[in-house]
């Protein structure tokens, strides 16, 4: 009788933790996007000279002790590759928990929350902060997820910007925002154009970063309450897999243009936004292997 | 994988030479083989493309290994390239099936591929079926042990097979099944046999990047079943539930399953009578939700109508649906004694039997929005859309000690629309007449001829008849001619007139065949139809071909 017990509430255990139900199907969509229909198509302008530029991922947390190192070797390449570099910071894992205390520092401090759903998603995809911080990856890539190749130390990244800067652009990104300060509404207007003939499917990612927040970070043992954050990431505008602009045989000079609303909230996580350091941050990745083709940034307010 | 592969071919090898001789202390090899070789010769008149290869071969071999209790196993397949209508990704030679299983008291161990069914199916079942190029097998463990006298617990972990590869989602499940008299002293005695049961699976799947909906990842499917005996009446009935499982099946819906069966039977000498009553809603289960075609289905659902044997019987065979119906059958069997008006000298049987199925009674949820369940369903209700039905008599006589014959009549009608998904056509109902007469020459030579007529006014494919010559010599040989001719006229829903789809064409085929002892070859020259074939309500569609087969069977 022991047995059958036994044997009973395994197997009832076993039930309850072997099904998901699922309430609702449709992935929450951002409370903050906006209709579009008001946002007036602007004329971009045609670029004859195209320049590749490199998405540069710095994963991080404030409680990260070395993590300053990999954002100042990544404001370096800014330097380096001026205008060739977009750069997001993520922050990620627990080093970037709301923690006072950790790591010594007085009443008050670190108790921002800067992580997303968004970084957050892509930290476990890509299995970033499981190896530990700071980590990074230049246009996600080479993705391979069983050897992590696209997992990236500081110190690895010139080399990896070098050699996808040795490859031409396949495409031209251009971004052009428009926003209204009364209502805070910013309409991204986006144009993709292939510049050589590709195959596959191809998704576009809009994120939302703040630059030079002030804030709390842990930085080779000393604990800096003006340490200035670079590049943060927000909120996504699109999905955080994009939405897909072009699929099959794609041929060269082939163009895409699409428009996005967004209301930029006066803050996230009650952490303050300043519209003057806001950027929209778009690349444009194949689906089949998350390389980045090409990315770009602008303003929101020039 | 591969050190598993190796571990038995090294195994099987140093067995093989001391098979027989050794038998009693070494343990048997038993095995079997069969090839499937056909030859293509393009033919436009009947939509039978060029096959660049010419020639297609399907083949496999098993080698079974056994001692005491323990048994270990493999099935090497060779497909150079595969036939036609069969999967192509049925592609050169492997070994997609090994085994290795042992008992120990009452624990009973399997690791590697197994074939395991829950109950009737409805939630499990993983099986295989050469002539659909169906092959679900499991890779991983099972373990089955008997807890007490009567009960039985089976628990499976593992991947289903897909071609050459397997399928991405994992598979883990357990059935419990109680022989109520059995475990029970007090009731060993009775006359009413009880034994009940009850299953779980869950499968996993991981939420892909980017997708359009929040998939679950385990989805869990659970099913309770009795069966009851009781002198010559029988009773089994199965209930089961599977809980959101959007698919490419059911249109990424996220509305529970669940499927309902009850089988009566009640059989004395020379009279039988069987009712049999399903409801199947949203049943689509397959380790991949992605998945079509016959690729990693994980449950089965009993096919409620006859398997015709005669071609034309089974021109339109029904496919059970697993996104909804409501199926019923019922037989009755009667044997007239010999001697009587209607037996005869030799008696005579009469079948008659009636299938069908219909639609569910649903009702369309506008929430393809929001919880995206799609429709309600009304358990007890049936559907307003027929999708077949088949009325069925046939009468085996035997008139003297030379000449026997099978008379079948079948009223079919089906609904092509639902069932194999070609839009706008109608039902098409169906007049089949088939009779099958023997005449033995002597002892080991007899002929066999078969006329069957398919008679129908709604289908493009028009009327068919079938003759079929056959002659058994000896007990080693057999030769046969079969004729297949489409004719006739149709019109159409908007009233045009045409002629059948093959108006006019003789599909002949010959073939002849050598069975010696555990050897079997045959060949055959001719024309196929394209069609579709089932078994057990899971169908293949076979394309049109014209061409030369050669089959070798065998088994040691």
């Amino acid at each position: 009788m022991k047995k059958i017990f036994l044997f009973a509430s395994a197997i009832s255990s076993f039930f309850f933790y072997s099904c998901d139900y699922v309430g609702n199907p449709i992935p929450p969509v951002n409370a903050n996007l906006d209709d579009t229909s008001t946002c007036n198509a602007p004329t971009f302008p045609t670029i004859t000279s195209h320049v590749k530029k490199i998405l540069i991922e710095d994963y991080t947390g404030h409680t990260c002790t070395n993590c300053p190192n990999a954002a100042r070797k990544l404001e370096d390449l800014d330097t380096t590759y001026d205008g060739q570099i977009i750069a997001l910071g993520l922050h990620v894992s627990g080093y970037a928990l709301p923690n006072a205390g950790s790591t010594g520092g007085p009443s008050g401090s670190y108790l921002n929350d800067y992580r997303t759903s968004y970084g957050d998603a892509y930290d476990t995809y890509f299995q970033i902060s499981n190896a530990g911080l700071p980590k990074g990856m230049v246009n996600r890539t080479p993705y391979n997820n069983t050897t992590y190749t696209h997992r990236k130390n500081w110190w690895e990244w010139a080399a990896a910007v070098t050699s996808q800067l040795g490859q031409a652009p396949k495409m031209e990104l251009q971004i052009i925002n428009d926003f209204n300060a009364t209502g805070q509404k910013l309409c991204s207007h986006i144009k993709a154009e292939f510049l050589t003939a590709n195959t596959g499917t191809f998704k576009l990612v809009l994120l939302l970063a703040q630059d030079s927040i002030i804030d709390w970070q842990f930085d080779g043992g000393v604990n800096d309450s003006t340490y200035v954050h670079r590049h943060v990431l927000r909120d996504a505008i699109t999905d955080k897999w994009g939405a897909v602009i072009a699929t099959g045989n794609i041929s060269a000079s082939h163009s895409i243009i699409t428009k996005f609303a967004y209301k930029i909230p006066n803050d996230y996580k009650n952490i303050p936004v300043d519209m003057h350091q806001m950027y929209v941050i778009a690349f444009v990745y194949d689906a089949a292997n998350y390389e980045i083709l090409q990315a770009e940034h602008e303003k929101v307010i020039p | 994988m591969k050190l598993l592969n190796c571990a038995l071919a090294i195994f099987l090898i140093s067995f093989f030479n001391i098979s027989t001789t050794y038998a009693q202390s070494t343990g048997e090899i038993h095995g079997n083989f069969q090839a499937d070789v056909q030859y293509y010769i393009p033919d436009t008149a009947i939509g039978a493309d060029t096959i660049p290869e010419k020639m297609l071969m399907n083949s496999f071999a098993n080698v079974i290994y056994t001692k005491d209790k323990f048994s270990a196993g493999v099935r090497f397949e060779s497909y150079h390239n595969a036939l036609l209508g069969f999967d192509s990704r049925y592609v050169g030679n492997g070994i997609p099936y090994r085994y290795a299983t042992y008992k120990a008291d009452e624990l009973e161990v399997t690791v590697g591929n197994y074939y395991e069914q829950f109950g009737n199916g409805l939630i499990f079942r993983s099986y295989e079926e050469r002539g659909l190029g169906l092959d679900n097998a499991m890779d991983g463990i099972r373990v089955k042990y008997e807890v007490c006298k009567g009960l039985f617990l089976k628990g499976i972990v593992g991947k289903q097979r897909l071609y050459f590869t397997e399928g991405e989602g994992i598979l883990r499940g357990f059935d419990g099944e109680l022989q109520v008299n059995e475990t029970f002293k007090k009731l060993a005695e009775k006359k009413t046999r009880v034994i009940l049961g009850g299953s779980f699976i869950s499968k996993y799947q991981a939420q892909p990047t980017g997708a359009q909906y929040v998939f679950p990842e385990n989805v869990g499917a659970s099913a309770g079943r009795v069966n009851i005996i009781r002198g010559n009446f029988r009773l089994t009935s199965e209930y089961a539930q599977k809980i959101n499982d959007p698919s490419n099946d059911n249109g990424f819906i996220y509305k529970e399953g669940q499927a309902f069966l009850l089988m009566t039977s009640y059989a004395k000498k020379g009279f039988s009578l069987t009712l049999n009553a399903k409801h199947i809603d949203n049943m689509g289960f397959r380790s991949d939700r992605n998945a079509t075609t016959n690729d990693l289905i994980i449950n089965y659902s009993p096919a409620f109508c006859i398997q015709h044997t005669y071609l034309l019987a089974a021109l339109y065979p029904y496919a059970s649906q697993s996104n909804g119906e409501v199926a019923f059958q019922t037989e009755a069997a009667y044997k007239f004694k010999k001697g009587t008006k209607i037996g005869g000298e030799y008696g005579t049987e009469i079948k008659i039997n009636y299938s069908g199925a219909n639609s569910l009674d649903t009702a369309h949820l506008n929430d393809m929005e929001s919880s995206r369940k799609g429709y309600k369903t009304n358990f007890w209700g049936v559907g307003d859309q027929l999708y077949f039905r088949d009325f069925v008599i046939e009468i085996n006589k035997k008139f003297n000690k030379k000449v026997k014959a099978t008379l079948v009549y079948s009223n079919q009608n089906f609904n092509i629309d639902v069932v194999q998904g070609k839009d706008g056509k109608p039902n098409i109902l169906s007049n089949i007449v088939i009779a099958d007469i023997t005449y033995k020459v002597t002892s080991d030579k007899a002929f066999r001829i078969e006329m069957q007529s398919f008679t129908t006014e709604d289908d493009h494919s028009g009327n068919w008849a079938a003759g079929l010559i056959e002659a058994t010599i000896g007990t080693n040989w057999y030769v046969a001619v079969f004729d297949l001719y489409n004719y006739g006229e149709y019109t159409d829903e908007l009233g045009h007139k045409g002629y059948a789809d093959y108006n006019k064409i003789h599909f002949i085929n010959a073939s002849a065949g050598y069975i010696k002892n555990a050897n079997r070859i045959s060949l055959g020259y001719g024309k196929q139809r394209a069609g579709v074939f089932c078994v057990g309500g899971v169908c293949r569609t076979v394309p049109a071909s014209n061409g030369l087969t050669l089959s070798i069977t065998s088994s040691f």
